[in-house]
């Protein structure tokens, strides 16, 4: 989007306010420019056409050619050339752009030719004297008097000089172009009044003081020259005031060209009527031109209307969203900024002042904005920018800054490089928002993370190594114990047999326990990374490795066909060991029958084995997933303790939950839940 | 003439597993000569016949406990694999740790056999005579004057 900074911006960026509307009146000001080079252009090649047809009467001798009436003076040869020249020069610089990048070789030779052309005839009038350029072409059959035949005016050697002197500053910039367009209005002058002066036969106009007359013909010539000389550069000057969008441009547009052509008009018809002696044709001419003129005032009035609707409209615009935005703003407690990159100078709302901690009203640059920074973030930051400058991206900074003495003070801004038409950012602007809150909480919350991970690693090596520490003293324990038995049961009294036995029995037990919690703590230092796991393939793992007990109980598995999950295969495989497992350890004087199912839930699967056992007491439901919980004596039924722990431990490892829903004497029914990954919860049907 | 016992030569640290390493190759029956050292240097010390162990015999077989101080068995394994001369020794690492990674690094070494020490002591002293029957009954070695 082209963006201008001057206050036709907000007209610009307004819905509605454009060409695009339905308004006749506002338009671009690219298309005025168009417009106005066209007509360049045109005036170029009919000024071309009307000064080769005159060069034409002259070598072809036809009088009326150079001539409009009899008796009037003629356009000379050497003006005709001249202004030829000057058309040429003009068609040459209204094809080029606006600002070529080179100025046509030949512009300043031919521009220099038509000087010294004026030159040359001005001063043999000043001088009295005769080179023989007059009639140097062609011989001058319209001049019967005495003087000098073919030579023009004076006026005319003037408006040449100046004209051609117009052409070589064209392009120059600066101030000899100023200059050139003084120089070339100067001439539209002379040649308006020549023409005014001829239309009313006042001489004074055409013939001023003691020089010779001007033609009608150069006096036009040289107004239209002029004119498309004041038009061939549209985008400076004054006829850069024409392409005003605004009702300025309107009011130049419609009214200039009336007042300094059609009046003149209408006040020769009105003489040549009333020369006539005729009331009537003057009563209708004054009528037609009231009745033009009121249209015209009506017409550009409804012009400008419309225009001043259309800026409202587009300032209620940008005053409502302007409103919006100060508002968001203040609820999000942040300020906006707007960074003009080439001239760095920062604008900055009233809440930025606030937010950084400088007095409201400072001129605000790269500087003094940077220096507000916190040193240990200033390359973040402006590698950030730069970054999001080169790749057409957001700006997105998290930094500090300086608030001495006070607490630290941390900044999120965020903004957009907006790029001109070469491609080079020109402005930045975005939005600062305190976020110094939302940082403590961060801060605070990833420090109690650390030493929850930290703690929970040195749980797990505490485990690791005391269960691999505590095994080799067990183990000898156990194995002299059994020797003892073995070698010297015979020499031991009773007592001392039992006591024995009790040793040997709890080293085992000690030593089973010392395995579960290896068991345990391998959960996490042993985790494998999670892959995709068909539930299908877990369960039956997990059935070959209970085969034995299933034979043994005549127990049977029902299942269904189960999805896939996102874990570690291992660890799953796990989980169906020990809810299967303690379904058949658990049974009651029933064949034990497992039910294995699942069901899809909205983002996760929830499985389930239900059992026809003894059932869990729902007063122990919580207990019974804590590491050595125990119901039962494991004399009746074996174990550690460490199954359904091992089980919690997995399934939350997992981001799922697991649960019992039993009644006493009613069998269990524990579930689990897995997350489903993200393909799964749209779509449909299993991936096993 | 009798023929000399075998020679076994055990890498352990811990005084009760020497012992009971002795009492289980005596419940096996094997008949062999231990000569016992209690850290990995000791252990290449005794196999190149250095400082106190000019005089020590070829070893048929060596126990090779992993978790020793000074110097690991696993290190031992190395140092091995690094001289030509030392590699004609079988050696079979004998610990508690049933340990996946454990075993994996000492089969990468090149060990002879891995044997996790079964609990209850019956349990080892059959897994004992089990290890000696293969190694210094069943398998031809190298004669004792290759080296």
């Amino acid at each position: 989007m082209k963006y201008r900074r001057a206050e036709g911006a907000s007209l610009e960026l307004a819905p509605g306010s454009s060409e695009a509307g339905a308004d006749p009146a506002p338009r671009s000001e690219a298309r005025n420019q168009k417009m106005l080079l066209r007509l360049s252009r045109a005036l170029a090649g009919l000024v071309l056409i009307a000064s080769s047809w005159v060069l034409a009467g002259w070598f072809l001798g036809i009088e009326s050619w150079v001539r409009i009436v009899p008796d009037a003076v003629s356009i000379k040869t050497n003006v005709a050339l001249g202004i030829l020249l000057l058309a040429v020069l003009l068609l040459q610089a209204t094809g080029e752009a606006s600002t070529p990048q080179r100025v046509w070789p030949w512009r300043r030779g031919l521009a220099g030719f038509v000087v010294g052309l004026g030159l040359v005839t001005a001063s043999q009038s000043i001088l009295q004297a005769d080179y023989g350029i007059d009639e140097l072409l062609v011989a001058d059959f319209t001049t019967a008097s005495a003087g000098h035949p073919g030579r023009m005016s004076e006026v005319s050697a003037l408006c040449l000089i100046l004209l051609g002197t117009s052409f070589i500053a064209l392009d120059r910039g600066g101030r000899s172009e100023q200059i050139a367009r003084v120089l070339s209005l100067i001439v539209f002058g002379i040649g308006y009044l020549g023409v005014i002066g001829h239309l009313f036969e006042s001489e004074s106009l055409y013939r001023p003081g003691e020089m010779t007359a001007q033609s009608i013909q150069s006096s036009g010539l040289f107004m239209l020259i002029a004119t498309g000389f004041a038009l061939a550069r549209p985008d400076r000057g004054l006829a850069h005031r024409l392409t005003n969008k605004g009702s300025a441009g309107v009011l130049l547009r419609r009214l200039l060209p009336v007042v300094l052509f059609a009046a003149p008009l209408i006040a020769w018809l009105m003489t040549r009527a009333s020369a006539y002696g005729d009331g009537t044709l003057a009563a209708y001419v004054v009528v037609a031109e009231v009745a033009l003129l009121v249209a015209l005032v009506m017409w550009t009035a409804r012009a400008m209307q419309s225009i001043a609707v259309a800026r409202e409209r587009a300032e209620s615009h940008v005053r409502t969203s302007e409103e919006r935005l100060n508002w968001a703003l203040q609820a999000a407690g942040g300020g906006a900024w707007d960074w003009d990159l080439a001239r760095n100078e920062a604008w900055w709302s009233p809440e930025m002042y606030d937010l950084w901690l400088v007095s409201t009203g400072t001129p605000m640059h790269l500087d003094n904005s940077v220096a507000r920074i916190d040193p240990r973030d200033r390359d973040v930051v402006a590698g950030t920018m730069k970054k999001a400058i080169a790749d057409h991206s957001v700006y997105r900074c998290e930094f500090r800054i300086l608030n001495p003495g006070g607490p630290e003070r941390w900044m999120e801004s965020r903004g957009r490089a907006i790029y001109g038409n070469s491609g080079r950012a020109e402005r930045l602007l975005g939005i600062s928002i305190d976020i110094s809150a939302q940082k403590r909480v961060e801060l605070s919350l990833r420090q109690a993370n650390e030493i929850l991970e930290r703690n929970n690693a040195e749980l797990h090596r505490f485990a690791m190594v005391a269960s691999h520490d505590l095994q080799t003293p067990l183990r000898t324990i156990g194995s002299f114990a059994e020797l003892l038995v073995s070698r010297y049961a015979d020499r031991l009294p009773d007592q001392g047999q039992q006591w024995l036995s009790h040793i040997a029995n709890s080293a085992q037990r000690l030593q089973t326990m010392v395995k579960a919690l290896l068991q345990y703590a391998r959960i996490d230092s042993k985790a494998e990374p999670f892959e995709q796991v068909p539930m299908d393939v877990a369960l039956s793992r997990a059935l070959e490795l209970l085969e034995t007990p299933l034979s043994e109980t005549n127990g049977s598995v029902e299942t269904m066909p189960l999805p896939a999950v996102h874990g570690d295969a291992t660890q799953l495989v796990q989980v169906w060991l020990n809810l299967i497992g303690n379904a058949l350890k658990y049974r009651s004087e029933l064949l034990p029958v497992v039910e294995v199912s699942v069901e899809r839930r909205d983002r996760d699967w929830l499985f389930c084995v239900t059992d026809n056992g003894i059932g869990i007491d729902a007063r122990h439901s919580e207990r019974i997933f804590e590491m050595f919980e125990r119901l039962h004596d494991a004399a009746v039924y074996p174990g550690t303790g460490i199954g359904l722990a091992i089980c919690r431990r997995v399934v939350e490892r997992h981001g799922g939950r697991i649960w019992v829903e039993s009644q006493l004497g009613e069998g269990s029914r524990f579930c689990f839940t897995l997350p489903m990954s993200g393909s799964e919860q749209s779509g449909q049907g299993w991936s096993s | 003439m009798k023929k000399p016992n075998a020679i076994l030569l055990l890498a352990e640290d811990n005084e009760t597993d020497i012992e009971l390493t002795r009492l289980s190759i005596e419940q096996s029956g094997v008949k062999v000569d231990v000569h016992v050292v209690r850290d990995g240097e000791q252990c290449l010390a005794f196999l190149r016949r250095e400082g106190a162990y000019a005089n020590a015999p070829t070893p048929q077989l060596v126990l090779l406990d992993l978790h020793m101080p000074r110097m690991s068995g696993l290190e031992v394994l190395d140092e091995i694999n690094a001289r030509p001369e030392l590699r004609v020794h079988p050696v079979v690492v004998l610990t508690t740790s049933d340990n996946d990674s454990d075993i994996g690094e000492a089969y990468k070494r090149r060990c002879s056999g891995y044997v996790v020490k079964p609990i209850g002591f019956a349990a080892f002293a059959t897994a004992m005579q089990l290890v000696l029957g293969y190694w210094l009954a069943l398998v031809a070695l190298p004669s004792r004057r290759s080296h």
